[in-house]
């Protein structure tokens, strides 16, 4: 009877320790997303989190600066060696969805009802694609308006007030700009910094009909409201001068100290508190024509390859990235937002009245309907630059512009 | 049987070349032809499917506006950087064949040191220079008089600034290779004109010159090529994070190597983008051909 039990018990060990083994084996996840320091750091901190929960599971990250995040990705992709989990702005998601390059959130990890219950509608409304959901918001950004107290206060203005109207951001960026003889030396508005930053913002918030209409793939801002947002950035910069191309260019004027007011997207508080801690700003939603709150939002999201060996320890950690407590963790050290709807209230993550301004923006963002990303960004900087560089007529750039977009996505839509 | 001799060293010759042959055959060779077989067919990047277009890739390139202006900022680089850049090597070369060797060396080095320094350093370096408010540059041109260019933020002086740094970059390669050229040249040849009473100019002309025509082919050549391609100074220098579109302002320093980038891996484009990577292909090869003819001129004494 011993024998039969040691025989016993010497089997059970081996056969647990082969299946310990199993379990114990390195699965490594590959990560990829573009490179912007905040949020990098928080990616590390979250895998040494992630991985100490769940042991045998490696993730490899890549954080890949901007310029050649996309140059990297769709070749890796395109040469079938991608990572196993990246990031991708939303806009452009349905391009992978439809070269079947990324996988459909699981219903056992996530159902439908779930996802709509948990995430901020706009936030996922581009991410349901043929009855499925493709990827966990995260990255969200509202666009806010970034004013820095001292240059207000030397203007003679109170940074405590917020601008609510276009009317008021004009008098506002014309009071701050100072011109030693014809020079230039400090910026009312940043605008050459990003201007996208600007036209989207207007251009959002006044045009009432769809910017981008996904079902005719007509553009909707060479329209009255449209080529009246266009006018406004136009007078700003022609009428008013409330910024010159040939002062500090390709520099961050407002980090520098040198712009008293910016638009931004609102991580570039976690940014700003990096790189120029000294200043300091207050934030609040943008100012629109008529007074009544709206900003422009975008959102990037996190998929799946459908490349990847092991889909379902991709998707544990693509979820892990946009779980509650990872959540907090990007508001608090990078300045995101989140993307689930729990935390808009929860009031332990809005520890000032910066904060505070970019929570209650997220409640009137309307979500960028733009069908491609880079593309689409320098059909309407060319715009842009066609208008304040040579003078042309504000509605005969835009509608060059219209045309130059809808051309482009009846392209990418061509079967 | 038995191999004459000559057929033996030429069959080893070609034994001896073919591993180089294998591998210039796959690195080079087949992606050239593949790329030229990709431009007949629309293939976005993303997709593993191309569909088959026959010539309508370089159709487009007529109606293409953006490869226009890309194709005549190349022409206009071009013309104007490569022979800039030479004369002035040239003239620094024979400042310095007169020098005795000690300075000579020591210049030599410092002329070369922008060649070895990183392209993309020298180019974030140049760009802070050019910057129109607070910029050495313009600051320095204010004393002259000369205020308010632009330079990277104006289309008129854009591609002019990166010209400069262009030049500046490529002085001292080509300023070497002169430099070893009139290093060669036998000191009998300057003696008799010298005792024939030529001038320092006379000499130059029709004893030095001459003489280094070689050289001039080969540094011409090779300087085209280069400038044909240029990419990586104005992808620097005009690109910006995130909010700048390179080849900016208003594609006034757009190459075509910068727009096969843009095509290949902004637009998705790869059969397009290809295409005109062809079109640089013809142009490169017609330039190098035409300047061979008129330049190259066998000359002996």
């Amino acid at each position: 009877m011993r024998r039969i039990f040691a025989v016993f018990f010497i089997s059970l060990s081996f056969i647990l320790s082969c299946v310990n083994v199993s379990f114990s084996a390195n699965i490594t996840i590959v990560h990829w997303q573009h490179h912007f320091e905040p949020r990098a750091k928080v990616v590390e901190s979250l895998i040494k989190e992630f991985t100490q929960e769940n042991p045998g599971i490696e993730v490899k990250f890549e954080s890949i600066p901007y310029d050649t995040f996309f140059d990297k990705l769709v070749t890796s992709l395109s040469a079938g060696t991608g990572p196993d989990v990246f990031q991708i702005p939303v806009n452009i998601l349905y391009q992978f969805v439809n070269q079947n390059l990324v996988l459909p959130i699981p219903s056992d990890l996530m159902p439908l009802s779930e996802i709509r219950n948990t995430f901020i509608p706009w936030t996922i409304r581009m991410s349901y694609i043929n009855g499925k959901y493709w990827g966990f918001p995260t990255d969200v950004q509202p666009f806010m308006l970034f004013v820095n107290n001292k240059l207000l206060e030397d203007a003679g203005l109170n940074p405590a007030k917020a601008p609510k109207t276009w009317k008021e951001l004009e008098e506002m960026a014309r009071k701050t700009t100072k011109f030693t003889g014809d020079k230039m030396v400090q910026a009312g508005l940043n605008v050459f910094g990003n201007a996208y930053h600007y036209y989207w913002t207007f251009v959002y918030q006044n045009v009432t009909k769809s910017v981008v209409d996904p079902k005719t793939l007509k553009v909707g801002y060479n329209s009255p409201e449209g080529y009246e947002a266009w006018q406004f950035l136009a007078d700003l910069i022609l009428k008013y001068h409330v910024d010159d191309p040939t002062f500090l260019t390709n520099q961050d004027k407002f980090a520098l100290g040198k712009a008293a007011l910016d638009i931004h997207e609102a991580v570039y508080k976690g940014n700003l508190d990096m790189i120029a801690p000294n200043i300091k700003y207050n934030v609040y939603i943008p100012p629109t024509k008529t007074g009544k709150p709206s900003t422009v939002g975008t959102n990037w999201v996190y998929v799946v390859s459908s490349k990847t060996k092991n889909p379902n320890v991709a998707f544990k950690w693509a979820s892990y990235l946009t779980s509650e407590k990872a959540e907090k963790e990007w508001v608090i050290k990078t300045g995101s937002m989140p993307s689930r709807k729990t935390l808009l209230d929860d009031v332990s993550l809005q520890k000032d009245s910066n904060m505070i301004a970019i929570f209650k923006a997220i409640k009137f963002v309307r979500p960028l309907e733009d069908l491609d990303w880079d593309p689409a960004w320098e059909i309407r900087e060319e715009c842009f630059q066609n208008i304040v560089l040579k003078n042309i007529d504000v509605k005969k750039a835009v509608d060059l512009s219209a045309q130059k977009e809808e051309a482009l996505y009846s392209k990418k839509f061509q079967k | 049987m038995r191999l004459k001799y000559n057929t033996k060293l030429i069959l080893w010759a070609y034994i001896f070349l073919f591993p180089s042959l294998v591998s210039l055959g796959i690195v080079i060779l087949y992606p050239i032809l593949d790329a030229f077989y990709i431009s007949f067919f629309r293939w976005n990047l993303l997709s593993f499917e191309k569909s088959f277009i026959g010539l309508k890739n370089y159709e487009g390139l007529f109606q293409d506006s953006i490869f226009k202006k890309a194709l005549i900022n190349t022409l206009y680089f071009s013309v104007i950087s490569v022979p800039v850049t030479l004369f002035i090597a040239l003239i620094i070369a024979l400042m310095l064949n007169s020098l005795s060797t000690g300075i000579k060396n020591t210049l030599r080095t410092i002329y070369f040191i922008p060649v070895i320094t990183s392209i993309v350093a020298v180019s974030f370096v140049w760009r802070w220079m050019f910057e129109p408010s607070y910029g050495p540059i313009n600051h320095i041109l204010g004393f002259l008089g000369i205020h308010g260019i632009g330079w990277l933020s104006d289309t008129k002086w854009a591609l002019p600034a990166i010209m400069i740094v262009n030049i500046w970059r490529n002085i001292g390669f080509y300023m070497v290779i002169f430099l070893a050229s009139l290093q060669m040249i036998p000191k009998e040849f300057l003696e008799a004109a010298l005792i024939d009473g030529a001038t320092s100019y006379k000499r130059f002309i029709y004893v030095v010159l001459p003489l280094l025509n070689p050289t001039v082919v080969f540094c011409l050549a090779i300087s085209i090529i280069d400038a044909l391609q240029i990419f990586t100074q104005v992808y620097v220098m005009t690109s910006g994070s995130g909010g700048i579109v390179p080849g900016g302002p208003l594609y006034s320093t757009t190459t075509i190597a910068l727009y096969i980038y843009k095509i290949a891996f902004r637009d998705l484009e790869m059969g397009y983008a290809t295409s005109v990577a062809f079109v640089l292909f013809l142009l490169i090869f017609i330039f190098t051909l035409i300047q061979i003819k008129f330049t190259e001129r066998p000359f002996e004494y």
